[in-house]
């Protein structure tokens, strides 16, 4: 028997049933859409949590810092070259912290952290109003919340361009000491971005190269390095450690984070899978009710030459297209349901000024993954089902009415 | 002359077990059909005529004995040849029609050939032949509830030839249709045994039909107790048996008595 011909005879029975094989159908579809829209929630769920934690630079950078403020090994730039010489190590963007005094307004000291612009993508840090500043960009700082109240500054765009003086209060290296040393930047610092900032700390970011021409010798508070990628940020940062600093590395948290998603995914998806063995023993019965409904025609078929195999082949390819037919239609339908979620979802935090976000997420792999699973599902229910009737006397399924 | 054997029976003997005791049906049936010889199969409801006809077309295993096709024994078949068999060496025509319903017309009688794997266009060819030939090529796409009951056993006639069997096995052909569509299929039948040289063997209670055929076998309670030639029509082909004419009408009474008391009885 042809395979062509298989695939006729089993999806005659479609047509000749069209409200049961629906309704079969419909029961897989339902069932597969509930995975795919549980499953999807999961995953919209960590993809967001993970976003907001990092951007795909941090999940490759390492943080380096001094073991201790009195370690002997400060991060200096004999430091930065060592850890540059390490395999796998694509970028290095420094942190310099020094106190300031600016002069608005009012006046009053600030946290400057003085930073190689690549320091922003690398640590995640975004701005609310305006953008950061870029590579070759000099005098131009991005100020936190609590710099906009201390010195009357207003939060919003109207303050990105505003200007302001700046000293910085070089301390004694004996750190112990109240005493510092005003050093004086000439230049105006011009407002160009406000960092997302929660709290109400007092500090700016500025240029490091605007410091260094004033601020010689002083160590880096931290360091953050970019590793060449996911897998290698691992080595990158024992390496690190290695030398003799503490280095850490975000996707250490994010990791564990996938962990707790895994369990979250498994949750979800066995809720789903019981709706998907619901509809399965549907199926069960639907092909079951098929093969007392056929008899005569297995008989028939038997009668006329049909072997065991072909029997068989009809029965488990009816059951096949069922689950296939299902499990696409059921990926449409949750699909549908993920995205009208995700649109109103999106409307909804609009109208009541929340961030815009989309909670469903489908990975491709895992709709490919769940349509495979239904058409097994389906060959599965109508293993049985063919057994029997390929072994049905031809007989006794003429007599059979 | 005598003709090659299609068929070959030898003491056949069939055993039911239905509940404890076990009855045994058939008590050795010998029966040899010659090519191209058209033959009946006569005898009184429950005789073990059918019981015959589902061994010689391998749906039933016979309890002991040989049924040879062309020589070959089809009691020692495995499914697979068995299969085989039912799909190429004879055709079966059954009392139901036994038409799929969920098929057309045309697909009801190229089914044969789908299980041995025949392409859907030779398919389409050799069944619209064979409708056309039988004057119902009009009806091929039609399903077949929407044909009156003659015209059914008309298609089950054109699926049994589609394989271009060694024999055709016919089971009470027109126990399901009225006298005049009845004497239309018995008329189809005897010229595709006439014309086509179609080797056939029907059987039937119906004493109307005795004169039909070449040669008649008379059954009764699992034994062939008669063999008569009809010589009109079967000079040429020297069959052995009984030349009575007067014998084949005492049978067709004494078949039609005991049908009457079984239905009395009954």
């Amino acid at each position: 028997m042809r395979f062509i011909d298989v695939i006729r005879l089993a999806t005659r029975n479609f047509r000749s049933n069209r409200l049961r094989t629906f309704l079969t159908v419909l029961a897989v579809s339902v069932a597969t859409a509930a995975i795919l829209f549980l499953v999807s929630f999961g995953y919209g769920i960590q993809l967001l949590t993970v976003q907001q934690i990092a951007n795909s630079a941090t999940i490759s950078t390492v943080d380096v810092k001094p073991v201790s403020q009195k370690s002997l090994l400060q991060i200096d730039s004999l430091a930065i070259e060592k850890i540059k010489a390490l395999p796998d190590v694509v970028a290095i963007a420094p942190e310099l912290d020094i106190e300031g005094q600016v002069k608005a307004d009012s006046i009053g000291t600030v946290v400057v952290h003085a930073i190689d612009p690549n320091y922003f993508a690398m640590a995640d840090i975004r701005t609310t109003q305006g953008s950061v500043f870029n590579v070759g960009e000099t005098h131009k700082a991005v100020v936190s919340n609590g710099f906009l109240a201390q010195f009357s500054f207003s939060n919003d765009s109207t303050a990105i361009g505003k200007k302001f003086d700046l000293t910085y209060m070089l301390k004694e290296q004996d750190q112990n000491s109240a005493d510092a040393t005003p050093v004086v930047d000439s230049t105006q610092f011009e407002i160009v971005g406000i960092a997302e900032d929660g709290q109400n700390a007092v500090y700016i970011y500025v240029p490091l190269a605007d410091t260094t021409v004033l601020v010689k010798n002083l160590p880096y508070a931290n360091l953050k390095v970019q590793s060449a990628g996911r897998e290698k940020v691992i080595s990158v940062k024992d390496n690190i450690a290695s030398l003799g600093y503490d280095s850490s590395a975000p996707l250490e948290t994010l990791n564990q984070l996938d962990q707790v998603f895994a369990v979250v995914q498994i949750v979800l998806g066995t809720l789903g899978l019981i709706a998907l063995i619901i509809s399965s023993i549907g199926m069960f019965n639907t092909m079951t009710i098929a093969l007392l409904e056929r008899t005569k025609e297995i008989g028939i078929m038997k009668a006329l030459g049909a072997d065991k195999g072909d029997v068989w082949k009809l029965f488990i390819t009816e059951a096949t297209i069922i689950g296939f037919a299902g499990g696409l239609s059921g990926v449409v339908l949750g699909m549908s349901l993920t995205t009208i979620a995700n649109i109103i979802l999106n409307i909804l935090a609009r109208i009541y000024g929340g961030q815009q976000a989309n909670i469903f997420y489908s990975p491709l792999w895992f709709i490919a993954a769940i349509i495979i699973f239904s058409t097994i599902v389906g060959s599965i229910t109508g293993f049985y089902p063919a057994r029997r009737a390929a072994s049905l006397n031809p007989l006794k399924a003429l007599r059979y009415e | 002359m005598a003709k090659s054997k299609v068929i070959e029976c030898k003491s056949i003997v069939k055993t039911f077990h239905q509940g404890r005791n076990p009855t045994e049906i058939l008590h050795g049936v010998d029966m040899e059909i010659y090519s191209g010889e058209y033959v009946i199969l006569f005898g009184p409801s429950g005789c073990g005529k059918s019981t015959v006809l589902n061994i010689i077309a391998g749906l039933e295993p016979a309890s002991s004995g040989q049924m040879k096709l062309r020589g070959s024994d089809i009691t020692k078949y495995d499914e697979q040849q068995l299969a085989h068999h039912h799909r190429t060496k004879i055709g079966m025509v059954f009392q139901q029609f036994n038409l799929i319903k969920s098929l057309s017309i045309l697909d009801n009688v190229a089914l044969p050939q789908v299980f041995s794997g025949i392409r859907l266009g030779r398919r389409v060819k050799r069944a619209e032949h064979l409708l056309d030939m039988l004057g119902l090529l009009k009806y091929k796409d039609y399903s077949p509830g929407e044909l009156s009951g003659g015209q059914q056993q008309r298609v089950a006639i054109a699926r049994a030839l589609v394989n271009n069997p060694w024999v055709l096995l016919i089971d009470e052909p027109t126990g399901n249709l009225d006298s005049k569509s009845a004497s239309d299929v018995m008329e189809l039948i005897r010229e595709l045994n006439e014309k086509s040289k179609r080797t056939i063997l029907l059987v039937t209670h119906n004493p109307e039909y005795v004169s039909y055929p070449n040669r008649v076998l008379y059954m009764k309670d699992g034994k062939i107790i008669r063999s008569v030639v009809n010589r009109s029509i079967s000079d040429d082909l020297n069959l052995p048996g009984e030349n009575e004419e007067q014998l084949l009408k005492e049978a067709a009474v004494s078949a039609k008595k005991d049908d009457e008391s079984k239905i009395k009885a009954g």
